[in-house]
C-alpha cells in the first residue's frame, strides 16, 4: 500500500526542498533553486477524431512543466517548479 | 537433408523422454528471458499519446530496469497496475524518491505539491486529460515496475527509440 503523503501548496517549495526523503536536512544544498538546471518535459492534452482507430486524426496541445535539477551531498534531485517560476524569478 | 535437421531427427525422433526435456528447458528460458531481459508487448489506451499511439503499438521493454533501478525522471516505465491485477501500464515517471512534483494537474487550480516517499515514484501518462495515474493513486511502489520501455519496434514501419523527454532550457 502507498504511504500517506503530506501535500502542501507550491509557494512552500522553497522551504520544503531544505529536507530529504528521510525527513532528515539535506547536506549540500544551499536552498537556492535558481541555481539549479532548468529543466523541462512537454506532456500533452490531446484529443482522438471517433471512431478511434489507428488512422484517427490526433490533436495535441502541449503542456509545459518545468522543473529544476539540484545538487547536493547524496548526488541530485528534481523539483517541479512549473508554478514557482511563474513567481518572482521569471524566465527572460 | 540438412546437417541440422539430421542431427535433430537422430537425437529426438523416437526419444520422447528427451524431446520433452528439450522443449521443457526451451521454455524456462524463453520465460528467464521475459522475465529478466526483454520483452515484446502490445499497447492500448490513449493515455501516452502522442508518444505511444492510442491501439496497435508495439513496445520493446528492458526488465534491467525491474522494480526501478536505474530509472531517472522523464523515463517511460512499464508496471503492474494497481486497479487490474496481472495487467501492466505504461506511464511517465515524474518524480523518485525524494523528488518534488505537482500533485495534480498543471493548469488545475490546486497548487498542491508532494515530495515522492522513498521506495515510490511518481507516474503520468503523456496525454494528461486521458490518463489515470499517480494524480488518483498516489506514489507507485518501485517493487511494482516490471522494466523500462525502451522503443516502440511495431508496427516496424514506424519503429522508434524512446527518449527520457526531460531537456535542458537555456536561462
Amino acid at each position: 500500500m502507498t504511504p500517506p503523503v503530506e501535500s502542501w501548496p507550491a509557494r512552500e517549495l522553497e522551504e520544503r526542498v531544505l529536507g530529504d526523503a528521510k525527513g532528515k536536512r539535506r547536506k549540500g544544498f544551499d536552498g537556492d533553486l535558481g541555481k539549479c538546471q532548468l529543466v523541462e518535459l512537454l506532456q500533452y492534452s490531446c484529443e482522438v477524431e471517433k471512431p478511434v482507430t489507428r488512422e484517427s486524426k490526433t490533436r495535441c496541445w502541449p503542456v509545459e512543466r518545468l522543473f529544476r535539477k539540484c545538487l547536493d551531498r547524496e548526488g541530485s534531485f528534481i523539483a517541479e517548479t512549473t508554478i514557482w517560476e511563474r513567481g518572482e524569478k521569471k524566465i527572460r | 537433408m540438412t546437417r541440422a535437421s539430421r542431427w535433430l531427427r537422430t537425437r529426438y525422433a523416437g526419444h520422447p523422454l528427451r524431446l520433452a526435456t528439450a522443449a521443457a528447458q526451451s521454455l524456462l528460458a524463453l520465460h528467464v528471458f521475459w522475465k529478466f531481459g526483454y520483452s515484446i508487448e502490445p499497447t492500448l489506451g490513449a493515455s501516452m499519446l502522442p508518444t505511444i499511439e492510442v491501439m496497435g503499438d508495439h513496445v520493446l521493454i528492458s526488465k534491467q530496469y525491474r522494480r526501478g533501478r536505474g530509472i531517472q525522471v522523464g523515463d517511460i516505465i512499464g508496471f503492474n497496475s494497481v486497479y487490474e491485477p496481472g495487467e501492466t501500464v505504461i506511464k511517465r515517471v515524474l518524480g523518485m524518491p525524494g523528488d518534488y512534483v505537482l500533485r495534480d494537474t498543471p493548469g488545475s487550480p490546486s497548487s498542491a505539491m508532494i515530495q515522492v516517499p522513498e521506495g515510490h515514484c511518481w507516474v503520468i501518462g503523456d496525454n494528461i486529460p486521458y490518463s489515470r495515474d499517480s494524480r488518483h493513486f498516489g506514489p507507485l511502489p518501485l517493487g511494482l515496475v516490471r522494466g523500462k520501455v525502451l522503443a516502440v519496434v511495431f508496427p516496424w514501419r514506424e519503429r522508434r527509440w524512446l527518449e527520457g523527454d526531460l531537456k535542458a532550457v537555456e536561462t
